[in-house]
């Protein structure tokens, strides 16, 4: 498959994306998660969709949308036309495509229920039409043993029996053998990619089932980035988004992407039933979702057994129904206005994310700083994965300044706590800031962190300040 | 940002160096549209109109108020020289990269990082470059304010000149958003050319087109089936003609068999061709000094060249379509009141035609030999490595991988130095477009015999009416035509000119990747051991020797007397040193008199001894059905011997009927030395021809 990349599209990739078509020079300025979400607003509230940012007329646009965006950042991401071409040019002879939030090809349950927080532009490879066809997540960690992949490998051989797709990560692991057990016999998966998309897809033992329909791979990071630990950890979400319900094989307790997006889950987003594997022996990071609402997996042996599990509703959380009244009246669609697109998806999932705020992002700031503890630890004994001493000192720096700007600093300050120099800060600032981990304060200028916006919520709720 | 007439007025006098030149119509509502980002452009104008202006100037004022700079994409690079002196005058600072300015091309790396380069020109070959891409161009693709498509023409399935990298120009036009300024230009366009260039560039292209009539062109066709008597027509005309010009061939070998020719009768003339290399520009520049008589070039003095006062131009051969010829032809009498446009048509030059036509794509058997070895190997294999488990010429292996590469989604990608199988399979629509295509050259080819045929006076008209034109602007022709017979002294000289060249045989250094491992040699070929710099008589059918040869082989299974007469007459002028005092040759088991009688009529007329010293030991395919260099020594390795007789330890002449990769030559001189002979001399008849 390979649809026509629209204006939109164009338009969003522009703005959002770091367009990687080899060397990466000095990274563009490009818009963050966040920075995308208040344009496209500001855009949908003037009645103006992106694909009007690169018409020829588009100069007094995008004066009007100076007060979200300064106006040079725009024109210079907006001028890098003939990068974009280069870099789809690439996507494309390798079999990549990339859809954004304003296609009628992005994925349904994605746009639906993540709603201003999905991605604004997906690269994938393979049948794209999978990714519509639900089925169950299957999370866990990269580190285990021959039993859990034993386990993991027949759920993903009796979910290819049930027609049913797996959704996982990609990753070492439980995430691995899920899919191995699927695809091994005849089965559908859809592998939600942390990074390296373009590697992955020319992988030999994924040619023939990308090109069968049978896998697709999908990622919401250029197809050429490497690894980071932020990406894996965000990635999560959409590993939820696109399944019909989620089963947690195995995670650590309070630490750990895997953890992180269990509880995200249950305490908050509530997209499907997320499912905990029954042990014998106690299992303090699994008794501790059962013990916050996680079901607990029924263990089917058959097609129908299995079949029950989709069955069940998640529960709408108490703090969700409080604030039923929607943040934006007339947000059904999130690039266009109705009456200029005649855009009739009507998305019946209202503002999910309005609910609690600070306890997850309470649960979320510690289970950053731990995962990336247990992500280095994995990655220090993992001879499969990639690695390199520059990704290991960026991780113990991203900890420990992440840590310190919970109190907004000023970059002297942060420099003096560090003990290095202030040019060497402001580069590691600045990258922070690129990825939307920090934000810039004014008057006087202090950096302090900004929730990983695919973890964020629209609104602050303090009343859930007490679950604390 | 707008326009300032002034500016652009005074940009193109220094640039014209005349302070009273004024744009020329439409020009200077061409530079207005782009710097006015008003949307997509398409020039359709002749050569000499000066497109160039356009670009150049456009680029200049959009520098002047801070944009980036321009990336002009044109397969005529090298002969842009003359237009980038006319924009360094401006003030725009111009720099190339192409496959002959290698040593340039970190500088200009440098340049651009620094952002003091105004436009940069490249070929549509190497944007396809994967490390140009990544390397150099990433480092500015962000900033490119504007694109240049020149000759856009090819972007279209259509256009006559088909080349296999405008397929990627046209899939970066498509993906291109609206706000960037794009510009195409080109000479030639026809309806249907038109319909496919807004089909890629969008419907809000905006068309600037002038007309295509050349008032000051007597155009004539004559019809001369041989080459002796077009050698011998040539030479006489030249000599009458005034004025500088061009001689088009349709091959390589042509432009320069002509040449010498016509050196050989005392003009000045010189070989102008894609094996020129450094050479080209120094001859380009020649010929607009009217420092020679004429160029006889290929192709390769291509749609750019801008000689205003060029005084005719004269094809060897008809070339392969409508469009082709009027780009050629209509290079003559831009700023001339008359100049002639003469075709000459001969009996070879369909069968040119009709190999470039077949060659153009791979056909599904060598794709699927590419495509299974890629298969068979899931770490991907290099070129060379393709080389030794394909039975493809490297030609051959290289266009197959050039066109699957250049499909989206591409069957095969580069990761590294090795292609691979990637994620897609080839698709049916690319045999459909390369039998479209095929068919359409076909067309095009018979569309040119009509041409041919036609009487004089009416070339002009049908030229106009085959590009979509107005013939209403058409005008009789102002020149006499000239005569349409040569001089039969001149054909009988000629004739003997075409038999009098022979072909060095170079002899090899080193054994091929992998060595042979029957022989168990590999790596360099000690000195002592290799074959001395031998001779051909001919190219395999060519219009000397060549006709012969294959008589002899195919037809009478006898090479005539006639051949050894020539051989004989080709080793006296050769006269190698240290004379060689027997002669032997190459033994073949499946046709085993042919040669070696061969090589004896021919050893009893030079006077010396005869001996057959080497057997075919093993009954191999022919070297022939072996498609490269590396499939032909693995095929020779280990078949070779020698008899069990003393060998003599002076000089030999090893003669063979043909000669294509020269191993056969190659193992059997290092049998020959390795057992005590002297230098060994190889002599081939006939060199195998370039349709392998």
């Amino acid at each position: 498959m390979m649809p026509v990349i629209s204006s939109n599209t164009k338009s969003i990739l522009l703005l959002t994306a770091p367009l990687i078509v080899g060397r990466v020079s000095s990274s563009p300025d490009i818009l963050t998660p966040g920075e995308y979400k208040r344009l496209a607003r500001h855009l949908r509230e003037i009645h103006h969709e992106p694909a009007d940012l690169i018409s020829p007329d588009a100069a007094v646009l995008i004066r009007d949308c100076h007060p979200v965006i300064d106006e040079t950042r725009m024109q210079s991401l907006l001028g890098r036309g003939f990068q974009l071409s280069q870099a789809i040019e690439r996507w494309q002879t390798r079999a990549i495509w990339v859809v954004s939030r304003a296609d009628a090809d992005y994925p349904k349950r994605m746009k639906a229920r993540l709603r201003e927080d999905a991605p604004p532009v997906l690269y994938g490879c393979g049948d794209h039409h999978l990714l519509e066809s639900g089925g169950l997540a299957v999370v866990g960690s990269r580190q285990v043993d021959d039993t859990l992949v034993e386990f993991s490998m027949a759920v993903g051989r009796l979910a290819a029996r049930a027609r049913r797709t797996i959704v996982s990560g990609g990753a070492r692991g439980i995430d691995q053998a899920a899919m191995r057990g699927a695809l091994e016999n005849g089965g559908k998966v859809i592998g939600v990619l942390a990074d390296s998309l373009e590697r992955t897809s020319m992988k030999r033992e994924h040619r023939n089932l990308l090109l069968d329909g049978q896998l697709v791979l999908l990622t919401p990071y250029d197809p050429s980035a490497g690894f980071t630990v932020g990406h894996a950890m965000q990635r999560n979400k959409l590993i939820y988004a696109l399944a019909d319900a989620a089963l947690v094989v195995n995670s650590d307790l309070k630490k750990g992407g895997t953890w992180a997006g269990a509880v995200e889950q249950i305490d908050k987003l509530r997209l499907v039933p997320v499912y905990v594997r029954l042990t014998s022996k106690p299992s303090p990071g699994l008794d501790a979702l059962l013990k916050k609402g996680a079901l607990p997996w029924p263990s089917p042996k058959d097609v129908d057994a299995l079949e029950a599990v989709f069955e069940v509703i998640p529960q709408i959380a108490p703090s969700v129904a409080k604030h039923q009244e929607p943040l934006f009246p007339d947000n059904n669609v999130l690039e266009s206005t109705p009456a200029k697109h005649g855009m009739a998806e009507i998305e019946s999932v209202k503002d999910t994310a309005n609910g609690s705020t600070s306890p997850v992002l309470k649960v979320s700031e510690n289970s950053l700083s731990h995962d990336r503890n247990s992500e280095l630890d994995k990655e220090n004994t993992s001879e499969q994965q990639e690695f390199n001493p520059a990704n290991v000192l960026f991780s113990v720096v991203e900890e420990i300044i992440l840590q310190l700007l919970k109190k907004p600093m000023t970059e002297d300050d942060i420099a003096a706590a560090l003990n290095v120099s202030k040019v060497q800060t402001r580069i590691w600032l600045q990258r922070f800031i690129d990825d939307g981990r920090l934000k810039k304060l004014k008057k006087p200028v202090r950096y302090t962190i900004k929730q990983p916006d695919l973890f964020q919520s629209s609104i602050k709720n303090n009343a859930c300040e007490n679950d604390k | 940002m707008k326009y300032q007439p002034d500016q652009g007025l005074k940009l193109l006098r220094i640039g014209a160096g005349s302070k009273k030149a004024v744009f020329r119509e439409g020009q200077e509502e061409a530079i207005e549209h782009i710097v006015e980002g008003r949307g997509r452009l398409l020039v359709v104008q002749k050569t000499g109109w000066g497109k160039s202006f356009v670009y150049f100037i456009a680029t200049k004022l959009l520098r002047e108020r801070g944009h980036g700079p321009t990336l002009l994409i044109s397969p005529l690079l090298a002969l842009m020289r003359n237009q980038i002196e006319a924009a360094e005058r401006m003030g725009v600072r111009a720099a190339t990269i192409n496959s002959d300015n290698q040593d340039e091309w970190s500088d200009v790396e440098t340049r651009l990082g620094r952002n003091v380069i105004d436009i940069l020109l490249i070929s549509p070959e190497r944007l396809a470059n994967e490390r140009f891409r990544t390397q150099v161009l990433a480092g500015i693709a962000a900033r490119i304010s504007l694109l240049v498509i020149d000759e856009a023409h090819c972007i279209s399935d259509w256009g006559h000149d088909f080349r296999p990298h405008y397929r990627l120009i046209e899939r970066i036009s498509r993906t291109l958003p609206s706000n960037l300024r794009l510009l195409a230009t080109t000479a030639t366009a026809n309806n249907r050319v038109m319909k496919d260039l807004t089909a890629v560039l969008g419907p809000k292209l905006e068309v600037f087109r002038g007309d295509l009539n050349r008032t000051s062109l007597t155009l004539q066709t004559i019809h001369l089936p041989g080459q002796a008597e077009r050698l011998a027509w040539l030479a006489e005309q030249l000599s009458k003609l005034e004025g500088h010009g061009i001689v088009y061939t349709l091959t390589v070998r042509d432009a320069n068999q002509v040449a010498d020719w016509l050196k050989s009768r005392g003009f000045n003339v010189e070989a102008y061709t894609g094996e020129t290399g450094g050479r080209r520009a120094e001859l380009e520049q020649a010929l607009l000094n009217n420092q020679v008589k004429a160029l006889v070039a290929t192709t390769a003095l291509g749609m750019g060249y801008d000689k205003p006062d060029l005084a005719f131009v004269i094809h060897y051969q008809t070339p392969g379509s409508v469009v082709a010829y009027y780009q050629q032809v209509g290079r003559a009498g831009r700023a001339l009141d008359t100049a002639y446009g003469v075709l000459l048509s001969g009996e070879e030059e369909s069968d040119i035609n009709d190999w470039f036509i077949r060659s153009a794509f791979p056909t599904r058997q060598e794709v699927s030999d590419v495509l299974r070895a890629l298969e068979a190997a899931p770490g991907g294999l290099s070129v060379p490595a393709l080389l030794s488990r394909v039975n493809l010429s490297k030609g051959r292996i290289e266009k197959a991988i050039d066109l699957l590469s250049l499909e989206s989604p591409a069957p095969i990608a580069k990761q590294g130095s090795k292609w691979q199988l990637a994620a897609a399979t080839l698709s049916e629509e690319f045999w459909e477009r390369a039998e479209r295509l095929t068919a359409l050259r076909r067309e095009e080819h018979r569309q040119m015999q009509e041409y041919v045929s036609l009487p004089f006076g009416s070339h002009m008209g049908f030229l106009i009416g085959a590009l979509d034109g107005d013939p209403r602007t058409v005008i009789p022709p102002a020149l006499a035509p000239l005569p349409t017979k040569a001089d039969p002294v001149l054909v009988r000289e000629a004739a003997a000119f075409l038999r009098r060249t022979s072909l060095p045989i170079t002899p090899r250094l080193q054994w091929p990747a992998g060595g042979i491992p029957q022989y168990q040699e590999k790596g360099k070929i000690p000195e002592h051991l290799r074959a001395q710099p031998g001779k051909a008589l001919c190219l395999w059918g060519d219009a000397g020797w060549g006709g012969h040869v294959r008589k002899g082989k195919y037809q009478d299974r006898y090479f005539s007397d006639d051949l050894v007469t020539a051989c004989v007459k080709m080793i006296h002028e050769w006269n190698p040193q240290p004379a060689p005092t027997w002669v032997t040759c190459v033994p073949s088991l499946r046709h085993p008199s042919l040669v070696p009688d061969f090589a004896k009529r021919l050893a009893a007329a030079l006077k010396l001894p005869f001996e057959m010293v080497l057997l075919k030991t093993d009954n191999r395919p022919e070297q022939k059905t072996m498609a490269n260099s590396i499939q032909q020594a693995r095929n020779i390795d280990g078949s070779l011997a020698l008899a069990d007789r003393p060998i003599p330890s002076s000089p030999v002449l090893l003669i063979d009927d043909m000669v294509d990769s020269r191993w056969t030559l190659t193992v059997a001189a290092w049998l020959l030395r390795l057992n005590g002979c002297g230098e060994v001399w190889p002599m081939a008849l006939s060199q195998a021809g370039h349709n392998k």
